[in-house]
């Protein structure tokens, strides 16, 4: 079973050792208890020998050496505390989705659902949702999440924990129903050390260092107490140090259980199909989540009405100035300046509305993108433990929030164009909008991937928002030597750009050119910069989602 | 030893975000489009010193367009120009049909030959 030999893990970069050359084994179809004081290093232990925590030592699984959280995929599963499902879904579809991401076999995961429903006592509440469930009832969907892939050793951390008696009995009742009719293999993390004799092996972990493993009389033989509740007044009567000899004179090398021989579980369905689980699974999540929906409704149909204020009886027409120079000169120079004022104002308004639009583009790019990833991470990351794809959940958060963008691109375009009467190529103007609200979502998505934090992911992103407008020098010129370094960068530059050149052919753009040589990207190429901004985007995602961020 | 490393499926994501830049960036090669014209810029304080020196050589202008001095319907039209970059005034003949949508302060690009007299003949043009 599972199984350590000198596993250290450091704090970096302080070199801090928070577990120290521990060696533990576990036994194998058995309920597996691991104690020891708050802060001692419990949760340190197994994260470290599932490869959440780098981590340096030996670790092995039925004698084979793991390598990577990768390598227990399909035998081992892991149910943190908290994180345990989506809020909004119900019992029996957080199971169903997570059948969907772990099992290829149709008929298998019918059987399997019910099967896990019984099992953990929630068959009769499969319609409610997870945010309603007791604290009892959460821990035992995490139980029945864990179940999914059939695995034969399941890791807990704190089932238990912060439940009442009653609540506490069901769910060891379950892990005992599980060890003895399905022989399967329980680690788990407790507190409550009177339920240790429901236990078969117990790992006394004392300031990050194993110091005991045994059964419950043994334990209370080595500790000299009468019960396992008087266990950690003996262990601060001495240093840990003295603990740490006492047991290595005491272990023996001999491994103290028959190793048990591993079970490959199937393989998992392959990422395509993975990708459009969670595609329904976000559709789903997205309908039932009415306060987002209706902020992106809002923010969807709200924006490009804001913009339309400003030009609500469209956009003036401009009289131009003759190219035959008649009348006299006097007469002129009324006209010229006539001309010339015009031509300022017009041009003013326009490429302030055509900014206006693509700031707020950029501000719905980063509320589709900053919170995708991060808000969720710690359940993405359980998932992937048990067999998801991280490439397929990369795609999956892309596909989602683009297809948003791609929705509120092109109705600002077409509310725009429609009110404001805005002239110039209709298919340029809706790629250049579009891509500018994808490019940006998939940026911000990117820093959600990066950052474990949603509010970082959130911050970030409305930092960048805000220095859109500055940075793009179309309001404020920039300082010469900093235009080429922000511009390739800006996102509401290109798209700016991009879409007052598909105007090129009209008299707005000509108002502008009457003061200004500045050079502008035609729509062609704001349209290949926008895509490079979203590649970039999306390899951020795909690379984040790569990274282990456990808590 | 117990090491931390990505799997291999990590470099499937890479090679999707490198296909995506690379991808963007052919396209981005393809639509820049380059220069109007690869020709040499009028030498314009020169030109206006000694126009006849130039006499067949042609040169690409910027310029934005000042007023008409004189249109003939099925020849052309005479323009004042003011050049991009130099404070001159310069009379471009723009022949019938190169473009039909000339208006004061427009800018263009233009492909130009000197004729005889120091003429500037515009042969094709891209407004900018």
């Amino acid at each position: 079973m599972l199984a350590c030999n000198d596993l250290t893990v450091e704090i970096r970069p302080s070199g801090i050792r928070i577990l120290d050359r521990a060696t533990a084994e576990f036994m194998p179809k058995g309920l597996n208890a691991v104690i020891g004081p708050s802060g001692c290093g419990k949760t340190t232990l197994v994260k470290a020998m599932l490869g959440i925590l780098p981590c340096e030592g030996e670790v092995t699984y039925a004698g084979r050496p793991i390598r990577d959280s990768a390598d227990l995929r399909g035998k081992l599963s892991f149910a943190p505390q908290f994180s345990i499902a989506h809020e909004r879904l119900a019992v029996g579809e957080a199971l169903r989705y997570a059948l969907d991401l772990c099992v290829r076999d149709t008929a298998v995961k019918a059987e399997r659902l019910e099967e896990i429903l019984k099992r953990i006592g929630l068959a009769e509440h499969r319609e409610k949702r997870v945010s309603d469930l007791s604290g009892g009832q959460l821990r035992r969907l995490g139980l029945g999440l864990e179940l999914v892939g059939d695995p034969q050793c399941m890791v807990c951390d704190e089932v238990t924990s912060g439940l009442d008696p009653r609540s506490e009995d069901q769910i060891l009742e379950v892990l005992q129903g599980l060890r003895d009719e399905r022989e399967k293999t329980f680690i788990c993390i407790i507190h409550n050390l009177a339920k240790l004799e429901l236990f078969d092996w117990i790992t006394v972990v004392y300031e990050g260092a194993i110091v005991f493993q045994g059964d419950l009389d043994a334990l209370n033989a080595y500790f000299g107490i009468p019960d396992a509740l008087h266990l950690y007044d003996k262990l601060n009567q001495q240093p840990i140090a003295q603990w740490r000899e006492r047991w290595a004179a005491s272990n023996t090398a001999e491994p103290a259980h028959e190793p048990l021989p591993a079970v490959d579980a199937p393989p998992p369905p392959g990422a395509l199909a993975q990708t459009c689980t969670l595609l329904k699974r976000r559709a789903l999540l997205f309908r039932r989540d009415r306060g987002y929906w209706l902020l992106t409704l809002g923010i969807t149909l709200g924006f490009p009405l804001l913009v339309t204020i400003f030009a609500w009886d469209g956009i003036p027409q401009l009289r131009g100035l003759a190219l035959n120079s008649a009348g006299g000169f006097m007469q002129q120079m009324q006209d010229n300046l006539r001309f010339r004022i015009d031509a300022m104002e017009t041009a003013s308004l326009v490429t302030g509305l055509i900014l206006f639009q693509v700031i707020l583009l950029t501000l719905m790019g980063s509320n589709n993108g900053a919170r995708e990833i991060a808000g969720e991470r710690q359940l993405y990351e359980k998932e992937r433990f048990a067999g998801l794809s991280a490439r397929a959940y990369a795609s999956s958060k892309l596909i989602f929030a683009s297809l948003v963008a791609v929705g509120q691109g092109l109705w600002m375009m077409l509310f725009v164009k429609f009110i404001c009467e805005f002239p110039g190529d209709s298919f340029s103007q809706a790629a250049v909008l579009v891509l500018c609200c994808v490019s940006m979502t998939a940026i911000c998505l990117g820093f959600s991937a990066i950052f474990n934090s949603a509010d970082k992911a959130s911050l970030l992103s409305v930092y960048l928002v805000g220095f859109q407008l500055p940075l793009s020098g179309i309001v404020l010129a920039l300082p010469e030597v900093l235009v080429w370094v922000c511009r390739p960068f800006i996102n509401a530059y290109w798209g700016w750009g991009g879409y007052f050149s598909s105007m090129l052919d009209t008299r707005l753009f000509d108002a502008y050119r009457l003061e200004s040589s500045e050079w502008i990207p035609s729509p062609g190429l704001a349209v290949s910069v926008l895509l490079l901004h979203f590649g970039v985007g999306a390899a951020l995602v795909f690379w984040g989602c790569q990274q282990k961020r456990w808590d | 030893m117990f090491v931390t490393h990505f799997s291999k499926r990590a470099h499937y994501g890479y090679r999707a975000g490198a296909a995506c830049i690379l991808g963007a960036l052919l396209f981005l090669a393809g639509c820049s489009g380059g220069n109007f014209s690869d020709l040499e810029t009028l030498p314009v304080k020169n030109y206006v010193n000694k126009p006849g020196d130039y006499l067949g050589n042609s040169y690409v202008l910027r310029a934005q367009i000042d007023e008409q001095i004189k249109w003939e319907k099925g020849l052309g039209r005479i323009l004042a120009v003011v050049v991009e970059g130099a404070d001159a005034r310069l009379p471009i003949f723009v022949p019938e049909g190169v473009s039909d949508n000339l208006h004061v302060g427009q800018r263009y690009e233009m492909e130009v030959i000197i004729e005889k007299g120091g003429l500037i003949y515009v042969e094709a043009l891209r407004k900018y």
